[in-house]
C-alpha cells in the first residue's frame, strides 16, 4: 500500500546521535562528507568507513533500514564505479574494443563507490535520527544569516515544516479517496501508461480541492493564534548547545583532521 | 429468504510482521440474508470500517472468507471485480470524493466503470438522483457548488447509481446538521423498501440504529459482541454501556423507570414503543 512509502523517516531514540543538537548533526553532514572526498588510501577510507559504522552502531538504527535508503541509489552507484573503472588511465589488465580496464582504475571505481555510499549512509543517519521538526529548525537557525541578504529564511522553514507536517495526512486521504474510487468501480492497476495517467484524474481532484481546504484552515488557524512571522518568535523548545554536542564536535573534528591528514600529508 | 451476503470467520491484521501490527477484525463471523436492513454498530476503533472493506475486496482477509451471492469474492479476479458492484460501499464523508465537472458525470462514474451502455447509465443517473431527492438542474451543476448536505447525496447517489444488491453506508449522516440527518436517514430507508436493497449501515449511534435496521450487529475490539434483534440487543444495556456504546435515551428512560419501581420492559428504544407501553400502563391503572 501507499503507506508503505518511506520519505526520510525519522526513528525516534535516545541515542547519543538522536539527542545532538540538529545544527551540529546538519554541520557535521556537511563537513564529513567533504572529508570523505579528502581520502585516498585505504587507511583513509578505512577510518571513514569505521567512523560511519560506527555512528550507525551508536544510533542503534537498525542495519536494514540503512540498506533499504542504499537499495534506491545502487544503479548509479554501480554506474559511477563502472565509468571510473573504464576511464582511469593507467596499468592496462585487460582491454576490448574501445575499454579498457587498469590496475587504477578498478581502486578508483571501487573508491567512487564507497563515496557515494557512504554519503547515502550518513545522510540518511541525518533523517533517521533527527525529526523533522528538529531538522528544520536547525537548519532554519543556520541560515539565519542569509536574512542580511533579504532571503526570507524563517518564511521558508516555516513552509518546509508545514509540507513535512501534511505528507502522512496527505498519504492517509490519497488512500481514502482511492479506496472509494475502487469501490466505484475505478481501476488503477490495469492498462497502458496514459490509461493509468488518466485513472488518477478521480484522486487527484478530490486531493488538490481538500488540500486547498487545509490550506485555508490552516492559514485561519494560525491568525487566529496570531501567527505573524518570525520576527520576536521564541520557540517552545529552543535549541541549546549542550555537553554531548560539545563532545560530538570534538570527535568530529579530530576524526576528520585525521582522514585529511592520512590523506594529503601521508597519503595513505 | 435467501441468504446474499456470508462472512466466515474474518481476521484482518494491519502491517502483519511489524512492531506495528494490529488486529483489527478477530476472527468474526455472520450472515446477511436479502432485503434485511442491518446495523451495525460499534465505537470508533471497534474494527467496523475494516470489516465493511473487506466485503466488496477492498481489503483482503488475513484469513477467512467472505460469500456474495454464494461466490467466494476471493477465488478469481473476476469474482472480486463482480464483488465491487454487487457491494456497494458508500465511505465515511463521501462528499471528499466527488470529482467531475457536473454532478451527473459524477453520479454516472460508477456505472460508466460498470460497462454499461449510455441510455442505461443515463437511465440510472435519473434514478439515483431521484432517490436521493437531487434535482434536474442539480445535476447540471458542478459537485463543488453543492450545500454539504447535497453533496454527500450526490456522492450516495453515485454509489446507488451501481444498482448494487448490497448497499454498505459508512457513518453516512456523520458532521450533518439535524435536518441533513434526518434525509439522508429517509432516503435510505425510502430506497431499502422501494429496491428491496439489502442494507449495511454502520454507525456508533445506537439512536441511528434503533430507528431503522432489523437486525444489529454490535462490534468491540474487533469481535461481534452481540448480534440479534433491537429488543434482545437493547436489553443487554449494561454490557453495551461496559463497551462503551450508548443506548438510546428513550431505553435509558426506561431502564431508570423500571428501577424506580414501574413496570416496564426495558427493551424500548423508540419513543412510539414508549409511547404506547405509557399509555397500555395508564389504562391499567385507570
Amino acid at each position: 500500500m501507499i503507506k508503505d512509502i518511506t520519505l526520510g523517516q525519522y526513528f525516534p531514540g535516545n541515542s547519543f546521535i538522536h539527542r545532538l543538537d540538529p545544527r551540529i548533526k546538519l554541520i557535521a553532514l556537511v563537513v564529513f562528507i567533504v572529508s570523505i572526498f579528502f581520502a585516498e588510501g585505504l587507511v583513509s577510507y578505512g577510518l571513514c568507513i569505521g567512523f560511519t559504522v560506527a555512528m550507525v552502531a551508536i544510533s542503534k538504527i537498525k542495519p536494514k533500514l540503512i540498506l533499504r535508503s542504499l537499495r534506491a541509489i545502487i544503479i548509479i552507484v554501480i554506474f559511477t564505479a563502472l565509468l571510473n573503472m573504464l576511464y582511469t588511465p593507467g596499468k592496462e589488465i585487460v582491454s576490448f574494443w574501445i575499454f579498457k580496464i587498469t590496475w587504477e582504475g578498478i581502486y578508483a571505481g571501487f573508491a567512487m563507490a564507497v563515496r557515494v555510499i557512504l554519503l547515502v549512509t550518513v545522510s540518511a543517519l541525518l533523517t533517521y535520527t533527527t525529526s523533522p521538526m528538529a531538522l528544520t529548525d536547525g537548519l532554519e537557525k543556520l541560515l539565519l544569516p542569509l536574512k542580511k541578504i533579504k532571503i526570507p529564511v524563517h518564511e521558508f522553514a516555516m513552509m518546509m515544516t508545514i509540507a513535512l507536517r501534511f505528507i502522512p495526512t496527505l498519504i492517509e486521504e490519497t488512500d481514502k479517496i482511492m479506496s472509494a474510487q475502487k469501490a466505484r468501480g475505478a481501476d488503477f492497476e490495469s492498462g497502458n501508461i496514459i490509461k493509468r495517467a488518466k485513472a488518477l484524474i478521480p484522486v487527484l481532484v478530490p486531493l488538490f480541492v481538500s488540500s486547498f481546504r487545509r490550506a485555508d484552515e490552516l492559514a485561519t488557524a494560525m491568525e487566529c493564534r496570531l501567527y505573524h512571522g518570525g520576527s520576536g518568535r521564541t520557540r517552545l523548545k529552543s535549541l541549546r548547545y549542550g555537553k554531548i554536542d560539545a563532545i560530538g564536535t570534538i570527535i568530529l573534528v579530530l576524526v576528520c583532521a585525521g582522514i585529511i591528514v592520512l590523506a594529503k600529508v601521508f597519503g595513505l | 429468504m435467501s441468504e446474499i451476503l456470508k462472512v466466515e470467520s474474518l481476521t484482518h491484521t494491519y502491517s502483519e510482521g511489524t512492531p506495528f501490527e494490529k488486529k483489527a477484525v478477530d476472527n468474526i463471523s455472520f450472515s446477511v440474508s436479502e432485503g434485511e436492513f442491518i446495523g451495525l454498530i460499534g465505537h470508533t476503533g471497534s474494527g467496523k470500517s475494516t470489516l465493511i472493506q473487506h466485503l466488496n475486496g477492498l481489503l483482503k482477509p488475513t484469513s477467512g472468507k467472505i460469500f456474495v451471492g454464494g461466490e467466494d469474492i476471493h477465488s478469481s479476479k473476476e469474482n472480486t471485480r463482480a464483488a465491487r458492484f454487487a457491494v456497494g460501499l458508500v465511505f465515511q464523508y463521501p462528499e471528499y470524493q466527488l470529482f467531475e465537472e457536473t454532478v451527473r458525470a459524477d453520479i454516472a462514474f460508477g456505472p460508466k466503470n460498470m460497462g454499461l451502455d449510455k441510455e442505461e447509465i443515463d437511465r440510472r443517473v435519473l434514478e439515483a438522483a431521484e432517490a436521493v431527492g437531487l434535482s434536474k438542474e442539480q445535476l447540471d451543476k458542478s459537485p463543488f457548488e453543492l450545500s454539504g448536505g447535497q453533496k454527500r447525496r450526490a456522492a450516495l447517489a453515485g454509489v446507488l447509481a451501481m444498482e448494487p444488491q448490497i448497499l454498505v453506508l459508512d457513518e453516512p449522516m456523520a458532521g450533518l446538521d439535524p435536518e441533513g440527518r434526518k434525509a439522508i436517514m429517509g432516503y435510505v430507508k425510502e430506497y431499502h423498501k422501494k429496491y428491496g436493497t439489502t442494507v449495511i449501515f454502520v454507525t456508533h449511534s445506537m439512536e441511528d440504529a434503533a430507528q431503522s435496521a432489523q437486525r444489529l450487529i454490535v462490534m468491540s475490539g474487533g469481535r461481534i459482541l452481540m448480534q440479534g434483534s433491537p429488543e434482545q440487543v437493547f436489553e443487554r444495556a449494561e454490557e453495551l454501556r461496559a463497551s462503551g456504546l450508548d443506548t438510546p435515551q428513550i431505553t435509558d428512560l426506561f431502564t431508570e423507570l423500571k428501577r424506580r419501581g414501574l413496570d416496564v420492559p426495558t427493551s424500548v428504544y423508540t419513543v412510539e414503543q414508549a409511547a404506547e407501553y405509557l399509555r397500555k400502563l395508564k389504562g391499567g391503572i385507570a
